[in-house]
């Protein structure tokens, strides 16, 4: 039992070495990251939105609606973890 | 010895008392100048939670609960979707889309800079839901004497 | 010169991460987790990610450990065989 885990585990590492082989060189500038929204985002957003930090910029401005998501998670967590502490208790 | 007196340790005590003022100037700093450094309403919301949570420690978890009613929590937690959705039909009122922040006509400022006031202004909102948030929950998951209000 | 202290740091990574999984005292686990954040976090500043290293830094070294200490606290502090 414990060889065939072991045997799994092998497999999944090997693939993954191998799919780490096709990637790009790393820093590599024409990578598929780089060449879609990036230039974009790098040669306008401080125009657009006036921040410097661009990763600011692309958090609270370009991609608005996912950082909403994401405070409405976690008001949800926060607030049924609450709920569970403390009206749990009765 | 109770499981809450292990932190009323002195040492705990006196690197408590040090550093506290300090956490919360550096989480105010990583709040106000994200748009510049990095940083952002994440980092910040916890760093400033981090020192409330270890001056609590340190010092006292009822007396921190007290002071902090669960109503408080929730509304401190609620205020940033609610500011960001505020800011959002701001926006969509100003002619533009839902978060498209230049478009609103704030006086003798240009779009960019309404932007930039306007994301500071959500950055400060998701702070203020993560301090509040993140607070709540270790507050309420300490046990104790807590509030059933 | 920089790659040979991120070798080191990698090293001591994958070693803190083999340590905190064979850990059977669950808070010595803990620990050892939350310094893995702090690699983790230098390793993301070396990477020219600042934003992601004080993330990394202040939630998984601060607030996830806090979290999990609550937690051990309110259980139990061995792990059952």
């Amino acid at each position: 039992m414990k060889l065939i885990h072991l045997l799994v585990v092998f497999i999944i590492g090997a693939t993954l070495a191998l799919a780490v082989m096709g990637m790009p060189a790393f820093g590599s500038s024409t990578s598929p990251g780089y060449t879609h929204v990036a230039p974009y985002y790098l040669e306008n957003a401080q125009e657009e939105t006036g921040v410097n930090n661009i990763v600011t910029a692309i958090v609270v401005y370009y991609r608005g609606y996912d950082t909403f998501g994401e405070v409405t998670v976690i008001f949800t967590a926060g607030t049924a973890v609450m709920a569970l502490f403390v009206m749990g208790r009765d | 010895m109770k499981a809450e007196d292990i932190f009323k340790d002195l040492i705990v005590r006196t690197v408590a008392r040090l550093m506290v003022p300090f956490i919360l100037l550096f989480g105010l700093y990583v709040l106000l100048h994200g748009h510049a450094s990095p940083g952002g309403g994440f980092q910040a919301g916890v760093i400033i939670a981090a020192g409330f949570i270890l001056m609590s420690l340190a010092f006292n978890m009822d007396e921190l609960k007290r002071r902090v009613p669960l109503t408080f929590r929730l509304i401190t937690g609620s205020f940033g979707p609610i500011n960001y959705v505020v800011i959002g039909i701001a926006c969509i009122l100003s002619g533009g889309y839902f978060l498209q922040y230049g478009v609103v006509p704030l006086p003798s400022l240009a779009p960019a800079d309404v932007s930039a006031v306007l994301i500071s202004a959500v950055e400060i909102g998701i702070g203020i839901t993560v301090l509040g948030m993140v607070t709540g929950m270790i507050l309420s998951m300490t046990g104790g004497s807590d509030d059933h209000t | 010169m920089i790659w040979l202290l991120n070798i080191a740091l990698l090293i001591l990574l994958v070693a803190t991460a083999i340590a905190a999984v064979f850990s059977r005292d669950l808070l010595a686990a803990v620990i050892i987790l939350s310094v893995y954040s702090f690699i983790m976090a230098i390793l993301y500043t070396q990477l020219n990610a600042p934003d992601v290293g004080l993330t990394e830094a202040a939630v998984g070294a601060g607030a996830t450990t806090l979290l999990f200490i609550i937690a051990i606290r309110r259980t139990s502090r061995r792990e059952e065989e």
